[in-house]
């Protein structure tokens, strides 16, 4: 696959079009070296790929973008913080095409000693725990996307709560990504670090202001310490022709607890490669999803939970509303390693086809070494149950309102778990919009 | 108000149903008891409209009009309730949310204006009380994590709120424990009156030592064979249904 005297590939253009990265720090040089390196003549990963079978990347190697901070901002919206969640008024960092904007930034009211930064920032200032931390977690494995990302990346978020620091309300990371006539990429990186029984919530939000064709390719890499609590929200709203390909590693310690819920409702094609990693014992990993494909869109999640040592707990709820020629993929690993003696794992893949010609791919994949372990898995794939339908409509609900309902119901359960109101009532005004708008459920009208 | 006429219908070729006829009067209520198997549950599922069921012959007339015609929701508009036997969890829908809609597509159907959440509010504090619900029921998702007697009292509330003028309760006694049932009864029993008639489909005698039926018929094998007053349930508690059976092949053809 390594063919170094292709200049023409795909990410050998993109790196190309970066150009040399400004030395901020040994470490970071030595990291972005060895990732230009991994990545340098590389192919994309094609169907042959066990890893990408139903994710086609054909069309994406045949764009072109410039890198978003080269670009022209024309199109900004006039009031940023109507994107703020009003728990996050006070701590957010807004990104506009992965660029920073410390206009539209706010940082007050954080307790002593946390750190809510531009990435770049951190790193050029020094910062030890950003520099200890950065690329620890997210591994590159076979995917180039990731050791991309690690080779330009410039902004992100950067975001370090202290030893027994507890913070209330979300820490917001806001990624605007306007409406451009030129096709732009992106890199954005982030890294949280939450020291021993810290507490904190954060939300990423991506959000496509327009319909235009870019690339989103974030990594983001989540250190927990011991006894330390950490919810994370990530809602993907690119524009309906982007492509949002991210990776997401948190590694957790001893007596820890990480939450995430990913809701993936944009882009013509997303790719999410997730991986918990549970170092120690009493860990909790929470990696629950949520996603809707209608029209051509491909979204694709692929996730490993690691279970290293005993007594430890995880639970995947990972759900799938498919409308239109929409698809949606979905391979979750489990390792329950040998000395993950009384691991209690849950996986469950819940895909809803709205439409005839939708398609849903669903891979449970457990790997058990240890022998005292309960992992309970299941995956379905199928329509509105016609007894749930006809339930409402024994109350006078007319077919098409029924089956809004019930495919909002469907959707529901997984954003009910999230602790912060307003993002729970924007979810749902997100999936009420989808099923308003769903052409298998109108013709029932 | 409504009227049965030589019904047969099948489900997936499987003849369920083999010659119903049965006539309710305005403000009546009628038990059918049966086995399991006979099709009692069935016939109120065919008359709220279930998809499943292919009426192969025979006509349901309701207020003058062709039941058969109707879709599910349309003849609930128009006042058919039916109580589930095995009501439907909905997660992420809560049971005000979801009464209220169905009500206000009920009054939408009378030419009313529909009620905005704190009328509803309102409206629904007597109906809770009949079933001894708290209003806390309310916020909670429709029957999901309810206990099999808060489902079913669940069922009473709703149809309590929708006011219907038919009612077909699907063996709402069974499963219950006597404190349920007694609540559950006690709701039925509030809600019959001249305006409105029951069709209560059950397995056991018992709910009828709580609810009074002008008339008790009895199915078996997709036909009404045994007709009667409210003794005739007595009856069947004292010799079982095989006393029926064995009557018929006495009798030949049901009355």
């Amino acid at each position: 696959m390594t063919d170094i005297s292709n200049g023409n590939h795909f990410l050998d253009r993109l790196v190309k079009s970066f150009g040399p990265a400004k030395p901020v720090d040994d470490r970071v040089e030595e990291l972005q070296t060895a990732a230009l390196k991994r990545i340098a003549g590389k192919e994309l990963p094609t169907p042959r790929h066990e890893e990408w079978k139903y994710c086609n990347l054909k069309m994406l190697s045949r764009e072109d973008f410039l890198p978003a901070a080269e670009i022209v901002t024309s199109a900004l919206p006039g009031r940023v913080a109507d994107y703020i969640y009003p728990e996050a008024d006070h701590h957010h960092l807004t990104f506009i095409n992965g660029v920073f904007s410390e206009e539209h930034s706010k940082t007050d009211r954080l307790p002593e000693g946390v750190i809510v930064a531009n990435l770049a920032d951190a790193l050029r200032d020094g910062n030890s725990v950003a520099l200890d931390h950065l690329g620890k977690y997210a591994e590159w494995e076979d995917d180039p996307f990731a050791p991309f990302n690690t080779a330009v990346f410039r902004d992100g978020a950067f975001i370090y709560v202290p030893k027994s620091v507890r913070i209330e309300d979300p820490i917001q990371l806001l990624f605007l990504n306007t409406d451009e006539e030129q096709q732009y990429v992106m890199t954005p990186r982030c890294l949280i670090v939450g020291d021993r029984s810290s507490e904190m919530t954060v939300v990423e939000d991506h959000i496509g202001l327009g319909d235009n064709v870019y690339f989103n390719c974030p990594v983001s890499e989540i250190k927990l310490a011991e006894n330390s609590h950490m919810t994370h929200v990530k809602l993907q709203r690119d524009s309906n022709n982007a492509y949002h390909i991210s990776r997401l590693a948190a590694d957790i310690s001893r007596d820890s607890d990480y939450k995430s819920y990913a809701v993936q409702l944009g882009a013509q094609l997303s790719r999410s490669d997730v991986k918990a990693v549970l170092t120690d014992e009493n860990t909790h990993a929470t990696l629950d999803g949520l996603v809707m494909v209608n029209g051509e869109q491909l979204s694709d999640t692929h996730s490993i939970m690691d279970h290293t040592m005993p007594n430890c707990t995880s639970h995947q709820l990972h759900k799938c509303i498919i409308d239109g020629n929409g698809t949606s993929v979905f391979n979750g690993k489990i390792f329950v390693r040998q000395d993950a003696q009384k691991t209690d794992a849950f996986q469950e893949n819940r895909n809803l086809q709205l439409s005839n010609s939708g398609k849903a791919y669903t891979k449970p994949q457990l790997e058990i070494f240890a022998d005292d372990v309960s992992c309970s898995h299941g995956a379905t794939i199928g329509q509105l149950n016609p007894d749930e339908v006809f339930y409402l409509k024994t109350r006078g609900l007319q077919e098409s309102q029924t089956r809004e309902i019930l495919t909002y119901g469907f959707a529901l359960d997984v954003i009910e778990s999230i602790p912060v109101a307003s993002i729970r009532e924007r979810l749902s005004k997100e999936v009420e919009r989808f099923t308003k708008e769903s052409k298998s459920i109108k013709q029932y009208a | 108000m409504l009227t049965i006429k030589n019904l047969y219908a099948e489900v997936e070729g499987v003849e369920i149903l083999k010659g119903i006829n049965l006539e309710i009067k305005k403000g009546e209520v009628h038990a059918l008891m049966g086995p399991n198997g006979s099709g009692k549950s069935t016939l109120a599922k065919i008359i709220a409209g279930h998809p499943s069921y292919e009426v192969t012959k025979g006509e349901i007339i309701y207020e003058g009009e062709d039941l058969l015609e109707l879709d599910p929701d349309e003849r609930a508009r128009k006042g058919v309730f039916m109580a589930f036997q095995y009501p439907v969890e909905i997660p992420g829908v809560s049971n005000s949310m979801l009464m209220r809609e169905s009500y206000n597509e009920v009054r939408k159907e009378q030419g009313l204006d529909p009620l905005d959440p704190l009328e509803f509010e309102d409206y629904i504090v007597d109906k809770l009380k009949m079933v001894e619900m708290d209003a806390k029921f309310l916020e909670r998702n429709v029957n999901a994590g309810f206990s099999g007697g808060e489902k079913k009292r669940n069922e009473i509330l709703q149809m309590a709120v929708l006011n219907p003028k038919l009612a077909l309760l699907d063996e709402t006694d069974s499963g219950l424990d006597i404190d349920a049932l007694r609540i559950v009864s006690s709701g039925i029993n509030k809600l019959s009156g001249e305006d409105r008639s029951i069709l209560l489909v059950t397995h056991y005698q018992r709910i009828l030592n709580y609810i009074t039926p002008d008339y008790v018929h009895v199915m078996v094998n997709g036909r009404i064979q045994k007709s009667g007053g409210k003794e005739l349930a007595y009856e069947l508690e004292e010799h079982g249904y095989e006393w029926v059976t064995a009557n018929t092949e006495v009798n030949g053809e049901a009355k």
